[in-house]
C-alpha cells in the first residue's frame, strides 16, 4: 500500500553568524522580511505540503550569505513554505519566488526581487537600490529616503511607487496602461533614476508630501 | 478422514517472544511510554539581568539587542517517563531555568533566547551545544561535553569549564578576564588587538598567539588551560 506523509510544521532559528546578504529561493510561499535595530537573524518558516512534492527546504549560511529555500516539484501543488525573517539594518535582500509574494519592511540595504507570480510590497524602505521584476502581480512600495536607482519591471500588474518628493530621472513605460506622476519632478539631469516598465497595467509614481 | 496436525511452536514466533521479552533491556530505562516532542515560546516581560540555566542535555542559542522583553523558546524532546523537572521563573531580575532528565541521554532541551542588552549567563549542563552572540553580561559555563561558541561578545568576564569539546570565543570588545579550562579540545580566542596578560597552557598541544601583546603588567587576563588540544589566540 502506497502512502504519503503530509507536513504542517514550522521551524524557528537564530543565526548568529555575521551575514552579508539574505537570499530567498522559493518555489511556493510568501517571503516577509522585517529589518530593524537588532543583532543576529531570526528566521521562521511554516511548511505545509506532502513529502512527495516537497524538495529541499530549510536554510544554510554559505560564504556569509544566509540562504533560505524551498523547492517544489510543482509550485502549484501541495508544497508551500512561508518565510518570516527579522534582519539587522544593513542586510541586503535577494528574493526569487515562483509562486508567492514578497513583503519587505524597513529594509535599508539593496533589494533585488524576482517574482513569477505574486505581489511585491515594500514598506518604509531606505534602500539605495531597489530592483523588482514581476511577471504577474502588483508592485507597491514607499521609500523614505531618496534612492540611487529604482528599477521595476512588471508583465501584468500595476506599479504604485512613493518616493521622497524631489527630482528623478524618470523612465516610465506602460504601453498597455496609464502613467501618472504626482509630486515628483522628472528631470533628465537628476541623479536618481526611476525606471519602470509595465507591459499591461498602470504606473503611479508619486512624491511623498 | 480428518487429520489434526500436531501443534508446533513456530521458530519465528519464538524469536519474537524473545525479542519482546528483551525489549525493556534493549531500550533501557525510561524509554517506555510516549515520546514527548514539543516547543514552548514565552515572552517574559519581567526585567531580566541574569540567566541561570541548569539542564542536562541540549543546546542554547542566544542574542542580545535593544529590546524590552525577553523571548524564550524551549524545545523539549524525551520519553515521558524520563522527563524530570522542566520549569522557569523570574525573581529579582534572575531568570532561572531548569530542565532535567531522569535517565541520562533520554531527553533533550533546546533553548533560544532573544534578550535585552547586558544580560549575563550562568550555565551548567552535561552535554550541550552552546552559541551565545552579542552578549554583554558576564558568562559562566560548566559543561561536560559539547562545544561553546561565542560570537561578537561584549562580556567583561567569561569563565568556561569544559571536560571534552571545543571552545571558540570571538570578542567584539576587550574582555577583562577570560578563563577557560578544557580537558580535551581546542580553544580559539579572538580579541581586539591590544595588551593582555596571557596565561596560556596547553599540556599536550600547541599554543599560538597572533596580533596580541602578551604583557604581564596588562590588566586584561587571558587564562586558558587545555590538557589535550591546541590554543590559538588572535588579536583582531
Amino acid at each position: 500500500m502506497w502512502g504519503d506523509v503530509l507536513y504542517d510544521t514550522s521551524q524557528r532559528a537564530l543565526i548568529l553568524d555575521p551575514v552579508e546578504r539574505v537570499r530567498f529561493t522559493v518555489d511556493s510561499g510568501e517571503v516577509e522580511v522585517y529589518a530593524f535595530n537588532r543583532t543576529a537573524i531570526s528566521l521562521f518558516y511554516a511548511l505545509t505540503g506532502s513529502e512527495a512534492e516537497i524538495g529541499e527546504v530549510g536554510y544554510e549560511v554559505v560564504d556569509a550569505e544566509l540562504q533560505a529555500f524551498i523547492s517544489c516539484d510543482d509550485p502549484e501543488g501541495f508544497c508551500n513554505a512561508n518565510f518570516n525573517v527579522e534582519v539587522p539594518y544593513g542586510t541586503p535582500i535577494v528574493a526569487t519566488t515562483r509562486n508567492g509574494g514578497v513583503k519587505l519592511t524597513g529594509v535599508d540595504a539593496d533589494v533585488v526581487a524576482v517574482l513569477a507570480g505574486g505581489n511585491f510590497e515594500g514598506v518604509d524602505l531606505n534602500s539605495p537600490s531597489l530592483e523588482v521584476e514581476v511577471e504577474a502581480g502588483d508592485v507597491t512600495a514607499n521609500l523614505l529616503t531618496t534612492p540611487v536607482t529604482v528599477r521595476v519591471t512588471v508583465g501584468v500588474g500595476t506599479v504604485d511607487l512613493t518616493l521622497p518628493a524631489g527630482s528623478y530621472r524618470c523612465e516610465l513605460q506602460a504601453p498597455g496602461g496609464a502613467v501618472l506622476t504626482t509630486g515628483v519632478l522628472c528631470d533628465p539631469a537628476a541623479a536618481s533614476l526611476v525606471k519602470i516598465d509595465v507591459t499591461t497595467g498602470d504606473i503611479h509614481l508619486q512624491g511623498a508630501p | 478422514m480428518m487429520s489434526i496436525r500436531p501443534h508446533r511452536r513456530s521458530p519465528r514466533l519464538g524469536a519474537g517472544i524473545v525479542a519482546l521479552l528483551a525489549l525493556p533491556v534493549l531500550m533501557g530505562p525510561g524509554k517506555c511510554g510516549f515520546v514527548l516532542d514539543y516547543t514552548e515560546t514565552f515572552l517574559i516581560t519581567d526585567p531580566v539581568e541574569h540567566v541561570v540555566l541548569g539542564a542536562d542535555d541540549g543546546s542554547i542559542v542566544a542574542t542580545e539587542y535593544e529590546r524590552s522583553a525577553t523571548m524564550l523558546k524551549r524545545h523539549t524532546f524525551g520519553f515521558e517517563p524520563s522527563l524530570g523537572t522542566t520549569e522557569w521563573s523570574v525573581e529579582d531580575g534572575v531568570l532561572t531555568l531548569e530542565a532535567r532528565c531522569k535517565y541520562e541521554g533520554n531527553c533533550r532541551f533546546d533553548h533560544m533566547f532573544e534578550l535585552p542588552l547586558g544580560v549575563g549567563f550562568d550555565i551548567t549542563m552535561n552535554d550541550a551545544q552552546i552559541s551565545l552572540g552579542y552578549i554583554g553580561g558576564d558568562i559562566e559555563l560548566s559543561l561536560l561535553t559539547g562545544w561553546f561558541r561565542g560570537v561578537r561578545l561584549l562580556s567583561p568576564n567569561v569563565s568556561i569549564e569544559l571536560d571534552e569539546g571545543d571552545v571558540d570565543l570571538d570578542f567584539a570588545a576587550p574582555p577583562e578576564t577570560v578563563t577557560v579550562d578544557v580537558r580535551a579540545g581546542d580553544v580559539v580566542v579572538a580579541v581586539p588587538a591590544g595588551s593582555y596578560r596571557c596565561v596560556l597552557v596547553a599540556d599536550a598541544g600547541a599554543t599560538t598567539t597572533n596580533g596580541v601583546t602578551c604583557d604581564d603588567a596588562a590588566t586584561a587576563v587571558l587564562d586558558v588551560h587545555v590538557q589535550t588540544g591546541d590554543i590559538a589566540v588572535t588579536g583582531v
